[in-house]
């Protein structure tokens, strides 16, 4: 079955399509509700998703069986503590390489750098300082109590 | 077609075991229109007469009170003593009149569809669930399984229990599916809920046998899982909604007797009569393929350049390039020098001259200068 026959039958209708012109299917690296970027009407496909530890990339092999679902799938794990460039590169090779679609390179590319910044802990940002004069009235008027607790301690010895 | 390709069936504990070749008609056309069509008109079969009363709205005696009464001439219910009385009656637009056009019992509820017709509609669907992208398109859960078709040993025809049942979709990966429509179920909306259709949920895989020795008992109480004799497939079932691609499972000899159904397309089937299954259109539909092919890349003109270049050079604007005005009239250097040269007439001619300063009146320098 042609590619190009598959995708006139999904593209009309099928459970991923967003009506917005989006497609939230699997293996639909940029979702684009399109023939190139589709992850069902394509016999060379390769999807990058968030595996919870790191990014997971699932290519479908190109000498696959028509018919093999699973089987016809090979995964490849990027660790999370593998680095930015390191990731980037790996997801490039496994898409023009192993998925064998060197169209798909930047979109794969955008993909891996979008899902290890959304994994990056947020930076913890210094704790805002408050400029309201009610939170510099409190110290000061607790420094000058002190200040005059501290007389009355000097003023007692004078006094006895 | 170079070697027929084949399916491996699996065990009870979802490992591949044999192989069986693709039956011919899960390599039918497919044609969405056809499915779509075939399925709106069958799907009216099922459906029961309904319609208002007969006399619901001309339960009065009621008449027209013709003219000169500075009222409507529509008729009106006669009498007194009751609010009804002088009231407009029958027609659509009265309150408590009949409807317009009222339903009648005798509408044509069911539409004939050609044998033919259903035929290629459950051929073209059979061969969609043969395709697993259509069959994830349609939303069914199969990322894990195997292959498509989903093949599985004949034991499981004698199956009498369900846990067997689970067990079996289980290990063949299947059951994500049984789950998707076990959380999809939603009451109703709408007064279906108090018509027997209390419940909405997704459909599920679609189980074809070929001798039933306990797998439909077995089977039938998993949510949306539907059983069927490989012998009475059925355009409702193998594209609900009129969508192709439902995921199906076959027992191993429901699969083997799909070429005695259905036939090829040379050899006829033999559960219906002098049918042969239909043949595509077009060989290959493979638009890159063809388009790459010898045939046509020997016949084509070489590809030009990307950008076309203009036949003729950039019209230019007479009236603001000198060269190009030039050209097309020699004469108007003669009228620009000519011009210039009487503007540099005038403006010396014109030019102001500078300001001779005079002698101050004899009454002003008395004046000033008086002792």
């Amino acid at each position: 079955m042609s590619t190009d026959l598959q995708w006139l039958l999904i593209r009309n209708n099928n459970s991923f399509i967003v009506k917005r012109g989006a497609d939230v299917g699997r293996g639909n690296l940029r979702n684009i509700h399109s023939h190139k970027f589709s992850g069902l009407a394509n016999t060379k496909t390769i999807s990058i998703t968030d595996s919870g530890n790191g990014v997971q990339v699932v290519s479908r092999k190109q000498k696959g069986s028509p018919y093999a679902v699973s089987r016809a799938t090979s995964k490849d794990t990027i660790r999370a503590r593998t680095g930015g460039r390191r990731a980037a590169g790996i997801a490039a090779v496994i898409a023009c390489k192993k998925a064998g679609r060197p169209d798909l390179r930047t979109a794969a590319l955008a993909r891996v750098s979008a899902l290890l910044a959304a994994q990056k802990e947020p930076k913890e940002l210094p704790a805002k300082k408050s400029r309201s004069k009610k939170a510099k009235a409190v110290p000061a008027a607790a420094r000058k109590s002190k200040a005059s607790a501290a007389n009355d301690d000097d003023d007692l010895p004078d006094l006895v | 077609m170079a070697s027929r390709p084949t399916v491996s069936v699996h065990g009870a504990s979802g490992e591949a075991s044999t192989s069986l070749p693709l039956p011919a008609v899960l390599t039918a056309p497919i044609r969405l229109d056809v499915v779509a069509q075939v399925h709106k008109s069958i799907a009216k079969n099922k459906r029961q007469a309904y319609s208002v009363s007969e006399k619901a709205g001309h339960q009065t005696s009621a008449e027209s009170w013709g003219t000169g009464r500075a009222v409507a001439r529509i008729p009106r219910v006669g009498g007194s003593g009751t609010h009804r009385a002088g009231q407009a009656a029958f027609g659509n637009m009265c309150r408590g009149g009949r409807m317009f056009a009222p339903t009648k019992t005798w509408r044509k509820w069911h539409v004939k569809v050609n044998q033919n017709q259903r035929r290629f509609a459950v051929v073209s669907a059979l061969a969609a669930s043969a395709l697993p992208s259509l069959v994830l398109a349609r939303g069914h859960r199969i990322e894990q399984i195997e292959e498509v078709p989903l093949v599985v040993a004949n034991a499981a025809e004698s199956f009498t229990k369900t846990k067997e049942a689970v067990a079996l979709l289980k290990s063949l990966n299947a059951y994500a599916d049984v789950v998707k429509v076990s959380n999809s179920r939603k009451l109703r909306a709408g007064k279906g809920k108090m018509r027997n259709r209390r419940h909405r949920q997704r459909r599920g895989p679609l189980v074809v046998y070929n001798e039933d020795n306990g797998i439909v008992k077995a089977f039938r109480n998993l949510p949306g899982v539907e059983l069927v004799n490989v012998r009475r497939l059925n355009l409702l079932q193998l594209a609900p909604g009129g969508h192709l691609g439902r995921f199906v499972i076959w027992t191993e000899g429901a699969f083997a007797l799909l070429d005695d159904v259905f036939g090829t397309t040379e050899k006829a089937s033999t559960h219906k009569k002098d049918y042969f299954l239909p043949t595509s259109k077009i060989s290959n539909p493979d638009v890159t393929r063809l388009i790459n092919s010898d045939e046509i890349q020997s016949v084509v003109r070489p590809a030009g350049q990307k950008t076309q270049k203009r036949p003729w050079t950039q019209k230019k604007n007479p009236l603001v390039n000198k060269a190009v005005l030039f050209r097309l009239n020699p004469y108007a250097k003669t009228i620009r020098r000519h011009e210039l040269l009487k503007q540099e007439r005038l403006k010396k001619k014109n030019a102001k001259k500078p300001k001779q300063p005079s002698a101050a009146g004899e009454a002003f320098t008395a004046t000033l200068f008086a002792p």
